[in-house]
């Protein structure tokens, strides 16, 4: 299971920060929101300043026609070279639409131009994405983790209060794959330390 | 070269003036108070993979950032984008997270859409988006928009061409009074221009007209502006779209004349779907280019400020975007515009 950060309640420097610093870590993506038309303006910033996170958006299905959403996120898969993705909340029919011509297919005489970067765009429905609120306490969020990743999801966004070096040492790797040696994460902790470890 | 030209740029002491809507800053005047300079930007990056120049969008879009970065190192004023939809060279249809991408990676540069087509938008989300793109980068987003013309692109969004302009006139009020940042209109008639000028907004003339027709638009959008009792208080600015490159010798003239010629081919395509133009493409296509190519203006720097001296503008936007020059040659006409024109003109 691929951990992402959730950061749609970030907006200004702080969005800015943490999106490099997750990018630096490794991290797999972050999912960002905000107002009808906004989202893809940060999306598009995001995009610039990192390297290798995807950077996903949160986009109100019911806020534009589907045509200018999909031109939308087909421009930032460019400028983001491929590393976009997209959840679309509401309305069912929009998420077909986009997806639809983000595959490359006609819909209702209408073509996407250009065409994405990716070959296959990530869209997803709001439904079909995992979220979760984890708490700081790795304790607690291990078992969180476990639950998502041993529950068949393949994709988890957190919200996460603490540092992001203890998300990505800790709960990204825990994440990846069952029976986590966790001696490795504990060890770490010791042998390369780092500000906010627990 | 490059370094003289940035003493120039940072030697231009000017005072700021007040927002002719909305923005903090569209225009400046001299240290002497002597007139208005006339402001040098680039265009119109659509970011197109061409018949005549087929190439990787997404490395289209790399090199948007890097035009940016160097035309802000050099003392370009602004860097403009353009817009169409579900057209086959992939001509950019999205211009607000391109913008964003471009001010992103500057600093100081202003970055504008000319134009963005409203009726095909919801005015509402256009200018909640260009006020966002103007928090986030500084006040430096101006917002140009048109009409559009391509039934295709209005009926993939479910819209009917014949509701454009009451779309666009309706889409202008809105912005005109939320007044997300600068705002610029782009015309090709009269009507267009009383449009913008009754609003207050800045007038975007578009790129093949005579000087005659121009300075008469710039009548229209003034008489219009100050008719309405001088909306936003500032007389709004006038911007000028221009073929334009800089060339030395007769064979370097000769050959950006004929890259100015060959964009043409776009719109030629871009108008082969719209049946509302009157317009027999293929058969006009050789007369379309000469009257392109005549309206172009091509010379050594000095030639070009000389002839652009004689239009009563605030804003040039050298278009240089063609699709046939290689890269090196784009990035010579931008260090030159910038280290060469720009003081020329200021």
């Amino acid at each position: 299971m691929r951990l992402g950060l959730d950061l749609r309640n970030e907006t200004g420097d702080q969005l800015i920060t943490k999106t490099q610093q997750a990018d630096e870590l490794g991290l797999w993506a972050v999912l960002i929101g905000g107002r009808s038309g906004t989202e893809s303006n940060a999306a598009a910033q995001l995009a610039t300043l990192t390297e290798h996170i995807h950077v996903g958006m949160w986009i109100d299905g019911d806020s534009a026609h589907p045509h200018t959403l999909a031109e939308e996120i087909a421009i930032v898969d460019h400028l983001s070279r491929r590393r976009v993705l997209a959840v679309i909340e509401g309305n069912e029919r929009a998420t077909v639409h986009v997806r639809d011509l983000l595959a490359g297919r006609v819909v209702d005489d209408a073509v996407l131009a250009p065409p994405p970067a990716q070959t296959a765009v990530p869209v997803w429905a709001a439904s079909e994405v995992a979220t979760a609120d984890l708490t700081g306490d790795l304790a607690v969020d291990r078992v969180t983790i476990d639950e998502y990743r041993d529950g068949g999801e393949s994709h988890l966004f957190v919200s996460w209060p603490g540092p992001l070096p203890v998300l990505a040492r800790h709960l990204a790797t825990r994440a990846a794959t069952p029976n986590f040696p966790q001696i490795v994460a504990d060890q770490a902790d010791l042998v390369a330390p780092y500000l906010g470890a627990p | 070269m490059i370094a003289q030209a940035q003493l120039r740029f940072e030697r231009d002491t000017t005072r700021v003036v007040p927002a002719i809507v909305g923005g903090p800053e569209t225009m400046r005047i001299d240290d002497e108070g002597l007139g208005w300079h006339m402001k040098i930007g680039i265009g119109l990056w659509c970011l197109q993979s061409t018949a005549t120049a087929p190439r990787s969008f997404t490395q289209a879009y790399a090199e948007l950032r890097e035009d940016a970065e160097l035309a802000e190192r050099v003392g370009v004023h602004s860097l403009w984008l353009s817009e169409h939809h579900g057209y086959y060279d992939g001509y950019c249809p999205a211009l607000l997270p391109a913008a964003a991408a471009a001010l992103s990676a500057t600093e100081s540069l202003v970055v504008g859409t000319g134009v963005l087509l409203l009726p095909l938008q919801d005015a509402d989300r256009v200018g909640r988006a260009a006020a966002d793109l103007n928090q986030r980068f500084d006040n430096r987003f101006h917002l140009g928009m048109g009409m559009g013309y391509r039934p295709t692109e209005f009926t993939a969004k479910g819209l009917d061409i014949a509701e454009r302009v009451r779309r666009m006139n309706a889409g202008l009020d809105t912005l005109a009074a939320d007044r997300p940042g600068p705002m610029w209109v782009g015309v090709t008639s009269h009507p267009a221009a009383r449009r913008a000028g009754k609003r207050g907004l800045g007038l975007m003339i578009s790129g093949a007209f005579s000087k005659q027709v121009v300075d008469e638009l710039v009548v229209s959008h003034r008489q219009a502006w100050t008719d309405a009792g001088c909306p936003g208080g500032e007389q709004p600015p006038v911007g000028l779209l221009r073929n334009l490159w800089i060339a030395d010798s007769e064979a370097q003239r000769r050959q950006a004349l004929d890259w100015v010629r060959s964009s043409y081919l776009v719109y030629a395509g871009l108008g082969w779907g719209a049946d509302d133009t009157g317009v027999d493409f293929r058969a006009q296509i050789e007369a379309s280019m000469d009257e392109v190519e005549a309206s172009a203006i091509v010379g050594s720097a000095d030639q070009v400020a000389d002839e652009l001296a004689q239009y009563d503008v605030d804003l040039v936007i050298a278009r240089i975007g063609y699709d046939q020059p290689p890269r090196s040659a784009l990035t010579e006409v931008i260090e030159r515009i910038g280290t060469e024109l720009v003081g020329m003109v200021a």
